[in-house]
Parts: structure tokens; C-alpha cells; sequence
């Protein structure tokens, strides 16, 4: 990844008002993942995400809880 | 404080544990005011599967500054598998000081050493950055299939494939979790 590629996710991060003080990543399983692959999708998800409003959607099991 | 969250989720016997109940439970000790999870719909699994930003921000201009964790977790993947990636990344609420990815030169290091062979050449903070990533997967799953439960199913001889059904996780994991190594493992990764 070039130096402007990743200024431009920091800056990103650190906009409007938000300080970043932490980002992590989980990376998927394609073969040959780039880290300009991983930065564009990681912007892109945080994008969407503030763009809707960050609904708060944990994933629910939809289990009834039991012993084994 | 990873050690006392594990402690105090070990007792539970009854499953599945949902992602909301190791939130509470991490809000609880007060070191975070917001975990945030969003589904993405649109993030490509074989790029990434779940991603975790945390910053923070004033609500008003002269307001408390808020400390907010987002998780964006990749919509398309299963829910074991979206539980799993929730729950490592939210692990990193609980990252010390040197863990932390905050600059430009620290994303950078971040990236380049999660994607690439380990080397020995090249020392750093980005290395210890890059291996709290990988060690938060196994650090999450005493959260999701706690030691009583665990413990239960090895006195009962249950299957892995039940376990992963129960504790919805994948069943690579449950067959882990269930070797005599598990708690060995887990007390050496979280002390």
C-alpha cells in the first residue's frame, strides 16, 4: 500500500470530530489479499456503516439457551 | 481484565452465550461507554470478514468525550462464524497501550504483518500489534463456550458437531476446545 493510500484510511478515521485510538482487522480468506484490498473494504464498511446511522445489530443465535 | 471476564463467564453452563451478554458484560466494568456491532451486507468475505474501529468523539462541543468501539462484521458469513469474529474483535476493547493501532506507520506495520510471512528480520511493536490479531480469536471462545459448559460436555462424551451446534460456533473450534490441552491453553492466553 502507498503512504497516501494508508494516510488517506487515518485521516479517514480521524475525521469529523472522531480521534481514532484503535482498528484491528479480521482478514478474509482469498488467496493473495492485498493490503489495498484490505484497507479499501475496511473504508468502505465504516463508510456504510455511518452512513446508516450505525444500527446496532449484534448477531443473535436465535437458540433457546440449554445444558448439555 | 481479560482474565476476570473469562473467570466470570467460566461458570456459565447454559448455551448458546450471546454476543450481547459479552458486551454487557464488558461495558460493566466500565472501560468502554459503547459497543457498537453492524452487519455489513455489502463487505466482500474473501477480503475481510469483520473489522474493529475504535475512537473517540464528543457528542457536543463542550460535552464528555465518549470512548466507542464499532464492529462491522461481514453479513454473508454464518452466524457461528459472525459470533466468533464479534467477540474476537471485541476482545480488543481490552487491548493495553502497546497493542493499540493508532497512527499511520502503526496501520501500516498492522497490515503488512497479518498479510505476510512472519519474518525475523523485522522486529517491532507492529509484530506485537499483529499477534494480539491473531491470539484474539482463541482468546473469545472461553466466551462463547465457557469452561463449566466445556467441562460438561467432555464428562458426557458429547461430539464436537453437538457442541458446535450448541455453543454455535464453528466446529473446528469445539473440536479444540474440547482436547485436554483447552485449559491449559486457556489459562497460558489469558494471564
Amino acid at each position: 500500500m502507498s503512504a497516501s493510500r494508508m494516510e488517506g484510511l487515518h485521516s479517514f478515521l480521524n475525521e469529523e470530530g472522531r480521534e481514532l485510538v484503535n482498528i484491528k482487522f479480521f482478514p478474509g480468506t482469498a488467496r493473495g489479499l492485498t493490503m489495498d484490498q484490505i484497507e479499501e473494504e475496511a473504508k468502505g464498511a465504516i463508510k456504510r456503516a455511518f452512513k446508516a446511522g450505525l444500527p446496532d445489530n449484534p448477531p443473535v443465535s436465535g437458540l433457546e439457551k440449554a445444558s448439555f | 481484565m481479560l482474565a476476570k471476564l473469562i473467570k466470570e463467564f467460566s461458570k456459565i453452563d447454559r448455551l448458546p452465550v450471546e454476543v450481547s451478554e459479552v458486551r454487557d458484560a464488558i461495558i460493566k466494568m466500565g472501560i468502554q461507554d459503547e459497543i457498537i456491532f453492524c452487519p455489513d451486507e455489502k463487505m466482500d468475505q474473501k477480503k475481510l470478514w469483520g473489522t474493529y474501529y475504535q475512537y473517540t468523539y464528543r457528542k457536543t462541543m463542550y460535552g464528555d468525550t465518549s470512548l466507542v468501539s464499532l464492529i462491522i462484521y461481514c453479513a454473508s458469513l454464518g452466524v457461528d462464524w459472525q459470533r466468533v469474529v464479534c467477540c474476537k474483535e471485541m476482545i480488543h476493547v481490552l487491548d493495553v497501550g502497546v497493542e493499540k493501532t493508532k497512527t499511520i506507520d502503526d496501520l501500516d506495520g498492522l497490515v503488512s504483518r497479518l498479510l505476510g510471512p512472519l519474518s525475523t528480520e523485522d522486529f517491532g511493536i507492529c509484530d506485537i500489534m499483529a499477534a494480539k490479531d491473531r491470539i484474539a480469536l482463541y482468546q473469545a471462545l472461553p466466551l462463547l463456550f465457557p469452561m463449566e459448559a466445556r467441562n460438561d460436555a467432555v464428562r458426557k462424551k458429547i461430539s464436537a458437531e453437538e457442541v458446535a451446534k450448541k455453543a454455535l460456533i464453528p466446529v473446528g473450534f469445539a473440536s479444540l476446545m474440547l482436547t485436554d490441552k483447552w485449559p491449559e491453553l486457556v489459562e497460558d492466553l489469558t494471564c
